[in-house]
């Protein structure tokens, strides 16, 4: 508890608001320090661009909506009430021009009956041409803060929790229900969305076993600690998940703010929880009547924190409007802080009990009373109108404090899929029965006695029946009869503050047929902003109810979605940003592709090198040279990324039987053959080879790009399909990598690092390179006589090396992803991604052939289905040559450019072996137009390339080179 | 190093791995023999057994992992039998050491698995996911924890708790 002269006592702090200086006092909220320096115009509204101050004083703030920060700290849309300033805090009002104080946007005002509610669907309509133009005006026109164009220097980190138990809201409830649990030895984590814990306690002089609220609520936090528990603040649990799995923000810097030595602004916690406890409070109702969003038009809860809590008095000459008797507490505290309680206007007609009692003795009350109107002057509160017992009387203020009734937080209750029940005392939602390990207490469960919610607590969080003895000045609370809106109201009275909504809007949507509450939120936005209705949707849902004629409950109530307070897009993205948006994974060849020049590609999470280029050479030149040195002479590449599984057992060719759609169960000790495999489906998703390497032991590579689906469908595979068999899958992509040799030297480039007689084509052998125990596996991509060379991982370096430099000596070296690729379309090798595309069964890939035709492989019942056996109409694979220029990749096969596409170019490359360019294609019933010209046209980059279709093969037709 | 005022909170080192292979069981006659070859028992879900140098780690209900120099493939291929199989995988992984207090709060980053329950302490393992990569962590002591990460991700993972190791300071 502070009060004014207490508030002097904090240290100063300095501040900017647009672009003035201010001093606050530390601990301060943005809010706070603006009113204590006497600014209540903070904002304009976002449709009638509307004067708008402080309303509340918690993150339930729809009006006082603000940027805070430069650059890329700016965020836009900040509530004043939920920055704590620090020194150098710069905020600036938004959706304001030329100023804040004349605002040229406020004309809206004056048009307000020209844009009633829906005047967005009247009007935006026609043909699609229209919108052209309105998109222009609508995305002015729509937001209020703008966002930062700059990257957010700072970081921000995801990180899980486990605990028994999770408690929300460090109040009292929550506080009680956590130190018992804490001490009863359960793991607790304790989060509080404020800078501070008490709650209520921060704004209510209470206390708590003899000891005042405040420093009762801080001693407890710090048992709590004290006990193993974990207490955050600054930290909202903004959504709450399947399997009590509760994400809460934390905030590490403040809006705008430079984190400290962590660099971190904020941290993301995934909280899996035995046990949640609610204790998240409630929120305080305004009242409808004309020009309740002027700036000193506050709650009364808030008011009462202000004054309490920061030791600001929002106004000298206060009228308050209650509904029930917590407003009294309010008219108390301003009148403790020197305020003059001009009126207490209290909408019952006959309100009774001591606090009233005692507050006639100070305050003028009036019963049967209302506000109707205010009026301003400069933009701030100057006089209230008011009903009472049916006449009409006027008060100059320049404070408003509204007590209408209490909300209680349901979001994560609702969240958790729990159902809400209606309390008809207090004309509330509060939480019925749970769904996951969810319970809600104190406000937020519609409890207002404090003894009761801390002794409810204390049992909620495992602590033995015990009472407190607690000491209100003002009595014990009554339960909040929430304030009736009136049938008819002259002016506008805001229900929706943040998108101003009013009940006329909602009357008139009803008139116009809307009758839903869902459609009533969409057609009128009620509800839709960033502070999603916490002060609106019980408002409009009374006012709706009461069109319909119902009570509120049958009303209906929108869905309750996380976030529950607004989220920066950076805590959703963790580290997970720029180059970490990602995994990377790099090769363990990596520095010695650096020393050689490589250029990079990203394939996968993978970085590979895509070619060398030499001092003047271009990445193409770069890439058609060195396949041109692999045909010529030599080259080395790294295939380290290949997909391999090593298949142990008795019955590992079984279990390869069932993957693999060709024959490889026969394959002899020291022989490997090519293979693919099918989805259920029939279709192409991988190829690969396969290796005997032992009795009963193989070898099975397959893609880089599907080595993760590859590894989930052996699982699959083994332990759903063939459980019963004695096979090991071992996933060996990172035990294993490998260099491939190709070229016409290649063999000779072996056999003199090895001493041994290099294996024959698809035959393998184990020997030696640098000392190392490597396996050389004779199979051939690019299409000339190659070995692919493995080693465990941690020494692969040294065979990279002696490779390297024998074949730089036979006139060789390294090549890259590009010329691989060239390689291997002249030779017609499909790749996964592009011509396998997961649409092709083996025969529209060329490969019908070698489909083992006893079955007995995932796929096989998939590819006897009509639709897949016949092949006619099916996309085959061709080949196509450019007969003009370079060809397109990717381009659609056309009969003329704009026609119906028969198929696209899957891969382009130019010619290694002469000159001109090729590409592979899938071509509707491809395999039987073999000769006909067909156009390669690419309407986006405007290009339209006459070609030749033909076999998919282009260079040795018969084998001839790579085998011995 | 990270430290905070004069004590380290947690240390973050990156190695090879050495020698670890794969062992896979197909039936209770292979986890005796190897057992015997091992001269202990193999140990149960979550747990290692073993001296340094010659480290078991139950890694998957039926696959348990062998670490170190001090186990001879060739013997225990021998015991196995026609019980199970044995394969080398230790070239695809690097060894993370993290030490000091913070280790557990460091893993919890990117995370799923409660680091922080008291029970995970010294001779417990886990095979999890951090920042999407498939780890195993070993308790080596109270204040130390190894991870073994497929070696293509290690930098990146490394990095990245060594700046989480940093905001703990």
């Amino acid at each position: 508890m502070t009060g004014p002269a207490a508030r002097l006592t904090r240290p100063l702090v300095r501040f900017r608001f647009d672009g003035r200086a201010y001093e606050a006092r530390a601990g301060d909220t943005l809010a706070a320090a603006l009113l204590a320096n006497g600014v209540t115009l903070v904002a304009r509204s976002f449709k009638y661009h509307r004067p708008r101050g402080i309303m509340a004083a918690g993150v339930e703030e729809p009006s006082a909506l603000v940027t805070v920060g430069t650059g890329g700290r700016r965020e836009p849309n900040t509530r004043a009430t939920d920055v704590i300033v620090y020194d150098g805090l710069e905020a600036f009002s938004q959706n304001a021009w030329p100023s804040l104080d004349l605002d040229l946007g406020a004309v809206n005002g004056w048009l307000a009956r020209l844009i009633p509610a829906g005047f967005y669907y009247k009007t935006f309509f026609g043909p699609p041409r229209r919108w052209m133009i309105y998109e222009r005006f609508i995305r002015k026109a729509a937001g209020l803060g703008a966002p930062p164009v700059e990257p957010d220097p700072d970081g921000f980190a995801h990180r899980a929790a486990f605990c028994d138990l999770l408690v929300v809201g460090a109040g009292p409830a929550g506080l009680a229900a956590a130190l018992a649990a804490a001490e009863a030895g359960q793991r607790v984590m304790l989060v509080e969305q404020d800078a501070r814990v008490g709650g209520a306690l921060l704004r209510d002089p209470v206390t708590i076993d003899g000891m005042a609220g405040v420093p009762w609520a801080e001693a407890a936090a710090q048992r709590i600690r004290m006990a193993g528990g974990r207490v955050l603040l600054r930290a909202t649990a903004n959504g709450y998940w399947d399997g009590n799995l509760v994400t809460v923000v934390e905030r590490l810097a403040e809006p705008g703010q430079a984190p400290g030595a962590s660099r971190l602004a904020q941290r993301l916690w995934k909280v899996r929880c035995g046990r949640v406890l609610l204790a998240t409070g409630a929120i305080e109702r305004p009242l409808a009547f004309a020009g309740n969003d002027r700036p000193g038009v506050m709650l009364s809860q808030a008011v009462r924190g202000y004054v309490r809590r920061f030791g600001v008095v929002p106004g000298r000459r206060a009228v308050i409007a209650t509904s029930h008797d917590d407003g009294y507490r309010t008219a108390f505290a301003l009148a403790e802080a020197g305020a003059e309680v001009v009126a207490v206007l209290d909408g019952r007609a006959t309100p009774e009990g001591d606090l009233v009692e005692r507050a006639r003795a100070r305050f003028p009350v009036f019963a049967a009373a209302r506000p109707i109107a205010t009026r301003t002057s400069g933009h701030r509160l100057a006089g209230v109108t008011a009903e009472v017992a049916g006449r009409t009387q006027a008060f100059a203020a320049d404070l408003l404090a509204m007590a209408g009734g209490q909300t209680p937080v349901v979001h994560l209750h609702k969240q958790a899929g729990g159902e809400l029940d209606w309390d008809e005392v207090t004309q509330a939602f509060v939480p019925g029965p749970s769904r996951q390990g969810q319970r809600s207490l104190g406000a937020a469960a519609g409890r207002s006695v404090l003894a009761a919610i801390l002794a409810e607590a204390w049992e909620a969080g495992g602590g033995a029946a015990r009472d407190f003895a607690v000491e209100d000045p003002c009595g014990p609370a009554q339960p909040a009869a929430a304030a009736v809106i009136p049938a008819r109201l002259p002016g506008k009275a805001f229900v929706d503050f943040q998108n101003d909504v009013t009940l006329d809007d909602i009357d008139l949507a009803w008139r116009e047929g809307y009758r839903s509450v869902e459609h009533l939120k969409r057609y009128t936005t009620l509800g839709m902003a960033t502070d999603q209705g916490k002060t609106s949707n019980m408002a409009a849902l009374a006012r709706l109810a009461q069109a319909q004629g119902v009570a509120i409950p049958q009303a209906g109530l929108t869905t309750f979605r996380p976030p529950y307070t607004p989220t920066t897009l950076g805590a959703f993205a963790g580290p997970a940003v720029g180059d970490h948006a990602g995994p990377v994974r790099r090769l363990r060849l990596h520095a010695a592709h650096e020393a050689l020049g490589a250029i990079w590609l990203p394939s996968g999470y993978w970085f590979r090198p895509r070619a060398y280029p030499q001092p003047g050479e271009t990445p193409g030149e770069a890439s058609l040279r060195e396949a041109r040195m692999v045909r010529s002479r030599v080259g080395l590449v790294d295939v380290s990324t290949l997909a391999t599984f090593e298949i142990a057992g008795p019955d590992a060719a079984a279990l390869l039987e069932r993957v693999c759609a060709t024959t490889v169960g026969r394959l002899a000790v020291g022989r490997g053959r090519y293979t693919f495999m099918l989805r259920e489906d029939g279709l192409v998703f991988d190829d690969g080879t396969v290796w005997r390497i032992a009795e009963e032991r193989f070898l099975l590579t397959s893609s880089t790009g599907g080595a993760d689906r590859m590894a989930q469908h052996l699982s699959y595979v083994r332990n759903v399909l063939a459980p019963d068999l004695r096979v090991s899958v071992v996933n060996l992509q990172e035990h294993h990598c490998a260099a491939a040799l190709a070229g016409p030297r290649a063999t000779a480039v072996l056999e003199r690092l090895t001493g041994d007689a290099a294996p024959l084509h698809m035959h393998c052998h184990r020997t030696a390179i640098a000392g190392t125990a490597v396996l050389v596996l004779a199979a051939s991509y690019s299409g000339e006589r190659a070995f692919e060379v493995y080693a465990p991982g941690d020494r692969i370096a040294a065979v990279w090396a002696a490779l390297l430099a024998a074949a730089q000596e036979a006139g060789g070296g390294a090549y890259g992803l590009d010329a691989m690729d060239h390689l291997r379309v002249e030779k017609g090798h499909v790749v996964v991604g592009a011509e396998v595309d997961g649409r092709g069964t083996p025969a529209d890939l060329g490969l019908g052939g070698m489909v083992r035709k006893a079955g007995g492989f995932v796929g096989w019942q998939g590819l006897q289905r009509p639709v897949l056996a016949d092949p006619a109409g099916r996309r085959h694979l061709v080949g196509v040559e450019s007969l003009a220029g370079p060809l397109p990749e990717g381009a659609m096969l056309v009969g003329r450019a704009g026609d119906e596409p028969q198929g696209h170019v899957t891969t382009a490359a130019p010619r290694v072996a002469g000159e001109g360019w090729i590409g592979l294609a899938l071509l509707r019933d491809g395999a039987s137009r073999h000769g006909e010209t067909l156009h390669a046209w690419s309407a986006t980059r405007g290009l339209d390339v006459p070609v030749r279709i033909g076999p998919p093969l282009f260079y040795d037709p018969e084998g001839a080179r790579y085998r011995d | 190093m990270i430290r905070k005022g004069r004590a380290t909170v947690t240390e973050v080192t990156l190695d090879e791995a050495g020698p670890i292979h794969a062992l896979e069981l197909w039936d209770a006659a292979g986890g005796d023999a190897i057992a015997a070859a091992l001269g202990h028992a193999l140990p149960a879900a979550g747990r290692s057994a073993g001296i340094e140098g010659r480290q078991v780690l139950r890694q998957q209900p039926l696959v348990w992992l062998l670490d170190g120099a001090g186990f001879d493939p060739a013997a225990i291929a021998l015991a196995l039998g026609p019980h199970g199989a044995l394969t080398a995988i230790g070239g695809g992984l690097m060894r993370a050491r993290l030490s000091g207090p913070g280790w557990r709060a460091v893993l919890m980053h990117d995370g799923v698995f409660d680091a922080e329950q008291a029970a995970f302490g010294p001779g417990c393992t886990a095979a999890t996911i951090i920042a999407h990569v498939a780890v195993t962590l070993h308790v080596i002591a109270e204040g130390q924890c190894e991870v073994l990460v497929p070696a293509s991700y290690a930098e990146p993972l490394v990095a990245g708790w060594r700046r989480v190791a940093a905001g703990l300071a």
